[in-house]
Parts: structure tokens; sequence; C-alpha cells
């Protein structure tokens, strides 16, 4: 027996490689992250030999482990929750055509959104694909979900979803655990084409067999317990009553438990789809209201047949918006009270003394790029070459370049240059030249860039992309890219250059350059937008290439200097406005800007960026 | 590894720990160090982290519950009974968004300007400012600073210092923190922080 601190997401890992998962594949996003280097680490503790791999992107993940699944191997695939909207077209047909081998779907959520484009609920997409989904409250019950999601998948031939939201991902809890056994399923695809490659008339068929599935799990979920319970006390009636699922059920639970609320009977839905009907009618059934909290969006509450006494998202009582914080829910619950007139939850108000740090100015800390980052140095050229130009950007660190000025639009992963294209062709209609510079980072142009640079290659669209290579998956926690040719486990893998990629895109005009070097990267900019305009130029590619300052700390700085600022700075702010480093603040006393020592890297990169010449390095 | 059969240690109510910091400052660290020694000494606990986009140079958060009867990690609002804080500005948030009256609120007088502040836009506040707001709402405030210390990302351990000499954890000791940063630091690193740990108050 072992014990140790496990992530939500490490938890995950162990439930896969308990449940003997053979096969694994993820492409990395917040907060699904851990999930694979997890496993990795135990997979290398435990000397197993399960396949793990970052995928280039979701969809492709999905196919990988969807294939060894078919072979009768137990497989699964994490991602975020956008990232199975890249996976959907894969996941509603998986759904279909079914499995032999588990197939488990780990999509993690962001209520909030923390660091996500969209607050989208996994579950929901569950039930678009008609396939079953988990949603647990903790780090240990996600570990004992993804045990149940393999045997449900194999006993039902069917794709199985487990959904943790971030606040289970990212929390952490002790656990114990015994030896690891690998799972000795061999690979053995029966061909089928009936079924494998089904035809519509064989959809039609398959389709009828998936809802007679869902018919069959809706029953088994009906008393799924630990998952699927309720704490009603048979012949008693409770005016009202809670449906809780995923993390908002804790929270639930300790609440209720805080304010020794045993007149309020809490019924959890762990495994919310296909709904378990007549549990929830029970339910129902014993309370004059009930009262139903869910992340992130309404599938609890929409199964739900009768809802003429359920307070929730459609009668306006829970926000349709944002994570549901323990405040919010307390806030919720309260007012349920007050309008049912059953007795309060005395929660304490300090609003007074509130008053007093509310008339405090506190500003907002947004999130910025890191000094000595690379991207800033490319913000900052853009800007200053073409201030004019539209900026479509894209998924990653980068996005910060929001701050810079630099970036107009962001819309998922790839549309960077997609849109680009777009811009193009709906100014070129007009006759206006419309300068447009997309900028793209390694890893997403890997995920999602090449099928928009063909067809805008193709349909002779015309701006300057800018690659921003800063040789890892910064965002996501320094995951390796396919131009390192690093593997997922570490091993070493065939390196995909960049340059030969695009090369193969069609692109003609490729320049690699160093952006720590602001002056020349102006001067590549200037000689790519003259090949853009040309008649018989195209699309030119910059591949802007510098280590990211915190997976290549040394390397990236190779020679720090000593930063100061001489008496000829003005405090005209320019810098920290423009080139919004975090290290430039101004030094009220002095009424001039000031280097913060601790947080300068000594990249030297400002110097080009003072007006009045005043930045000095040493 | 860990003590798992002490765990029983009974908290009349959770006590509730919110931590505070900018990105890239250590606070998943001082989180982790926290969530082990608590664990060393006994107790139940619950932590969740922030990760990604905020982490670069944004606001990060790491919540810590101690109690036999915890089942969410999140600490609720105006519910921490200890807030701990890596810097001036966050320290006033944490303040705003997490400490309970009478409480404890702990922090590293560095600042990180936000920009606005960098900018000229917005006022400086200053640790006097936080003290008022402590003393009218009977929360005991411990400011940490060392000038000498050289290596900005040891300000952690320089809390954690504090936290333990003022006894602001029930029931966890020296050797538990001790036991916790052991577990996650090698070499000279362990060896400097143990040095700062043991020597400052």
């Amino acid at each position: 027996m072992k014990e140790d601190f496990f992530l939500g997401n490490g938890a995950i890992a162990l439930g896969l490689l308990e449940a003997g998962c053979q096969v694994l594949t993820s492409y990395p996003g917040t907060p699904s992250s851990e999930i694979l280097p997890e496993a990795v680490r135990l997979i290398k503790s435990e000397k197993l030999d399960t396949y793990v791999e970052w995928s280039t992107n979701e969809k492709v993940a999905l196919d990988n482990a969807y294939a060894a699944a078919i072979t009768g191997k137990r497989s699964a695939c994490c991602m975020k929750q956008v990232g199975l909207n890249v996976a959907a077209d894969s996941l509603m047909s998986a759904a279909y055509i079914g499995t032999i081998g588990g197939l488990v779907i780990i999509s993690c959520d962001d209520p909030g959104p923390h660091s996500s484009q969209t607050e989208q609920d996994t579950r929901l997409m569950a039930r678009l694909a008609k396939v079953p989904v988990l949603d647990p409250s903790n780090p240990q019950e996600a570990r004992e979900m993804v045990k149940t999601a393999f045997e449900l998948s194999e006993k039902y031939s069917i794709p199985v979803i487990l959904r943790p939201a971030i606040r289970v991902c990212h929390a952490r809890q002790n656990l114990t655990w015994d030896k690891l056994q690998a799972n000795r399923n061999p690979a053995a695809f029966k061909k089928d084409p009936r079924r494998w490659a089904a035809t519509p008339k064989f959809r039609f068929l398959l389709h009828k067999d998936l809802n007679n599935k869902l018919k069959d799990i809706s029953e088994e979920f009906n008393t799924l317990r630990p998952y699927n319970t309720h704490n009603l006390k048979s012949g008693m009636h409770f005016p009202l009553g809670i449906i809780a699922g995923g993390v908002p059920s804790s929270v639930i639970k300790d609440i209720l438990d805080d304010h020794g609320r045993k007149d309020i009977p809490l019924l959890k839905i762990g495994a919310p789809y296909p709904f378990p009907d007549s549990l929830a009618m029970t339910f129902l059934q014993a309370c004059d209201k009930v009262l139903v909290i869910e992340e992130t969006d309404t599938l609890i509450e929409y199964c739900l047949r009768n809802r003429d006494n359920v307070l929730g998202r459609f009668s306006g009582h829970v926000p349709s918006e944002g994570e549901l914080v323990a405040q919010k829910i307390e806030g919720i619950l309260q007012t349920a009270l007050d309008e049912l007139a059953l007795p309060s939850l005395n929660i304490d108000s300090q609003e007074d003394v509130q008053t007093l740090v509310n008339g405090l100015d506190l500003p907002v800390r947004k999130p910025t790029l890191c000094p000595g980052c690379m991207h800033r140095s490319v913000f900052y050229s853009i800007r200053k070459s073409r201030p004019k130009a539209i900026f479509t950007s894209d998924i990653g660190c980068y996005t910060l370049g929001l701050n810079l000025g630099s970036v107009d639009t962001v819309l998922d992963m790839g549309a960077s240059i997609t849109m680009a294209s777009g811009f193009y062709h709906a100014y070129a209609q007009d006759g206006t030249e419309q300068p447009i510079v997309s900028t793209i980072g390694d890893s997403t142009f890997y995920h999602s860039g090449p099928a928009g640079l063909l067809n805008a290659v193709y349909n002779d669209a015309r701006f300057v992309l800018v690659i921003l290579d800063n040789m890892t998956t910064a965002m996501t926690g320094m995951q390796p890219t396919p131009s390192l040719g690093i593997r997922a486990d570490g091993s070493k893998g065939k390196q995909i250059p960049l340059e030969r990629l695009i090369s193969g895109c069609g692109i003609d005009f490729i320049e690699v350059i160093d952006p720590y070097g602001m002056k020349d990267l102006r001067k590549t900019i200037k000689k790519a937008f003259a090949y853009v305009k040309d008649p018989d130029g195209g699309i030119a590619v910059i591949i802007a290439r510098h280590p990211c300052i915190i997976a290549y700390r040394d390397l990236a700085v190779k020679n720090r200097k000593e930063i100061s600022i001489s008496d000829e700075c003005i405090a005209c702010n320019h810098c920290i406005d423009r080139f919004e480093c975090p290290a430039l603040y101004h030094d009220g006393e002095k009424d001039k800007t000031a280097i913060n020592p601790a947080l300068c890297i000594g990249c030297a990169v400002c110097v080009d960026v003072c007006p009045k010449g005043a930045i000095m390095a040493e | 590894m860990l003590k798992s059969e002490t765990i029983g240690k009974y908290l009349m109510k959770p006590f509730n720990i919110y931590l505070i910091g900018v990105g890239g400052q250590g606070i998943g660290l001082l989180s982790e160090i926290l969530l082990r020694a608590a664990d060393y000494a006994g107790h139940r606990v619950k932590a969740v982290d922030t990760h990604g986009l905020a982490q670069r140079g944004g606001v990060v958060v790491s919540h810590l519950r101690l109690g036999d009867r915890v089942f969410s990690p999140l600490v609720q609002g105006g519910e921490a009974d200890l807030v701990i804080a890596l810097e001036r500005y966050e320290a006033l948030r944490g303040l705003k968004v997490a400490a309970r009256d009478g409480g404890a609120l702990v922090y590293y007088d560095t600042v990180w300007q936000p920009l606005d502040v960098r900018l000229n836009r917005a006022a400086e506040i200053q640790a006097a400012d936080i003290h008022r707001v402590c003393a009218a709402r009977g929360i005991k405030d411990y400011v940490v600073f060392h000038p000498a210390l050289e290596d900005t990302r040891m300000q952690n351990t320089a809390v954690l210092s504090t936290i333990h000499k003022n006894e602001l954890i029930p029931e966890i000791q020296e050797k538990h923190y001790k036991n916790a940063m052991e577990d996650l630091l090698q070499g000279s690193a362990l060896k400097q922080n143990l040095k700062l740990f043991e020597g400052n108050g």
C-alpha cells in the first residue's frame, strides 16, 4: 500500500491505470493538461508499458484511442471541454458504432471560465452525442468513476465521458493505492465493415441500438450508488429538497452540514445522462419544491419531466453564467428559503466592515506576458510596423498580446489564419487594401494551422502570418511540440520542422528570425508586406523563434544585462503602456519610470523601446 | 511516506486557509508545503489551486481546508481563518474576498504593481492601509519583509517561517513543516529554505 498527495488530474491518471488502460492520448488544455503527465509518472514508477501520446489535436487523440478500443484494448483520451468540440465529429460517430474494449473520453470543464474561451458544459455534449457521462465531485470519486466508466463502456459497447470540472482537476487530496498492473488485452480487430464502415442504412439501425442502450443505462443509473443517491427518509415529506451534481454537490453538503440543516434532503446525481428518471421522480414527489444546483448549464433541470415545482436556472433562481462558488450557492439557497418562508441560514453579514475595504481602490491585476517573453517583442514590433493592420490571433500565452494592442480577434484554435483569409477576401471584394497580421503559436499551428493555411494559399489570400515559436506549449505547462521530436514520455520522436510543414502548405516566403532583435524583425515585417502586395507574391510567413523564458530560463537570456533608467526619462509611460513589461513601473517619489530588479530578467529588449533613449543596459 | 494513521485529530470547525499572490511568486509550492505539513500533523486536508492563463502575471489563488468533515476544498468568501498573501495588493484582495473578521493575515510586503498603478492611473496602497482594515475587523496582521533576502523566490519560505513562529495553523509543528519541505525540495534549495525557515520569525 502506497500513499501520496494527488492532484485531481493525478487521481484520474491513477484510476485509468488501475483500470488497466492500455492506450492514453491527449492534447493539453487547462484544466486537463496534467492527466497525461501524471499517468507518465506512474507508468514509469510502476514500469508499465501503457502507450501514451501527446496527439496533435483532440480529434486526432480520440480517433487514435478509438482505433485501439475497437481492437479490444482499454483506451482513453483527455482534453479540455473546448477540445471536445474539435473531437465532436469523431465522438458523434463513435457513439453509433460503439466499441469493444472500454473507451473513456475525459473532457474537463472550466466553469468561471478561468482559462477557456467558453463555459460550455460537456454533459450537454454527452447528451448531443447520446453517450453516458459521469460527473465527479472530488478527486477520489473521479478515480472511482474512471473504473465505472470502463465497465459501462464495455458492458454496453459505448464510449463513456467523464466530466471533471476544474475544481476536481486542480484539487489536491491524499490517496492510498496498491501496485498497478497492466491490462493484457491483445489487439484483435475483427473485420466487420457493416459496423466499422457503416453506410447510412446501417447507421439507422445503429442509432436504434444506441437508443436502446441508453434506456438500459438510464435504468442502471437509477440505482447507481453512491454516484446517484439521496437521503430521503421513507414516508417523510419535505418542503424543500436539493438536486445537485458534481462539484456543487460537495459545496451543498458543506453548507447543509455547517448550518445543521437536516430538514433539507439532497439528491446527488453524479451520473446524469442518460437521466435517472425514476430516481428523480421519487425525489420530486417527496418534496414540495426542489432546488437544482448544477454546473455549468442545465442538464439535470432540463431532463426533469415536471418542472412545475423546480427552482433553478429556468426559474431565474440560479445564475446561468459563472462558477457556482460557495457563497453564491449559499445565497441561492437563502433566497429559496426566504421565498418559501422556511427557516433561514443565519449568514453573518460583514457588510459594514467590507465597505472599509471597498473604500480603498483595489486595481485589477490582469494576466500579462512574463518579463523577457519573446511574444512581447513580436507584438510590440508588429504594432509599431503596421499600427492600422487587423491583428488576428489565437489561443495560447500570446493571447495576452491583447495588452500590447496587437490582438484584435481570438476565436478558436487556428482561427488566426482562417480569419485572416476571411478578412482579406471581405476587404478585397471592395477593392480595399487592408493590411492583416496573423499571430499563432507553434503548438497551436500544429494543432489546427495547416488546414486553414492550405485553404488561404489555395484561394490566394494575402496577409502576413507570424508563427510565435517559443519551442514549447507554454500556457498549458510546457508540453513538447512536434518540432522538438520529444514524445510524451520523454522518448525520441521524429522531428517535424515548422519550415518544412509551412513550405508543404505552398508558402514560398518563409523567414526565420529571433524577435529579441526588434529592429531586424521590423525590417522583416516590411519585406513581408512587400511580398504580400506583389501581384506575384502571396502569404508571407515569419517564424519568430526564441526559447520560452519559463521553459528555458538560461537559454532564453544568455547574457543578462543590468537595466537602468537615466535622467532623460520624462515619465511618458510609453514603455509601460506599449511594451508592458511587468518589470517597468512608475516610481511615484521620483516621478520617473523605474526597473523592479526582482522582476527584470535582463533581456534588454526594452532598450529599443524608449523614445528618449533613457533605458540603459550594461 | 505520509502518516495517515494519525489522521483523525478532530477540529471542532474546519480551519480555512486562503493563499493569494501573483503568478510566478511560488503560491503553488507554499500551498503544497502547507498541505503536506497539515497531513503530517494528522489533519484531514483538501486543497485546490489555480493553473493556466491566470498564472502568467495574474492573481493566483490556492484554497486549503483542514477538518474531518470537509467535502469541498473551496473556502467560502469571508470564511478564511488565515489569509496568506505574497504581495501587498493581493493581501488587500485576500482581506476583501476571503478573510473572516477576527481571523489572521500574514503577508510578504513586496509590491508587484498592477498595470494601472504602474501607469499612474490608480493610487498606490500602503502597508498602513492594510493595517487599518485589519484593525477595524479584528484581524491580526503579520507583515513579513527581509531586506537582505537575495532570492525573491524564497519569500514564500519567509512567510512560512512567520506562520510557524506565531503558530497560526492549529497543531502544525516545526517538524511537520520541515518534513513537508524535505518532501518537495532537494539539495541546496532545501538547505537554504530550511535555514531561512529556522532563522526568522
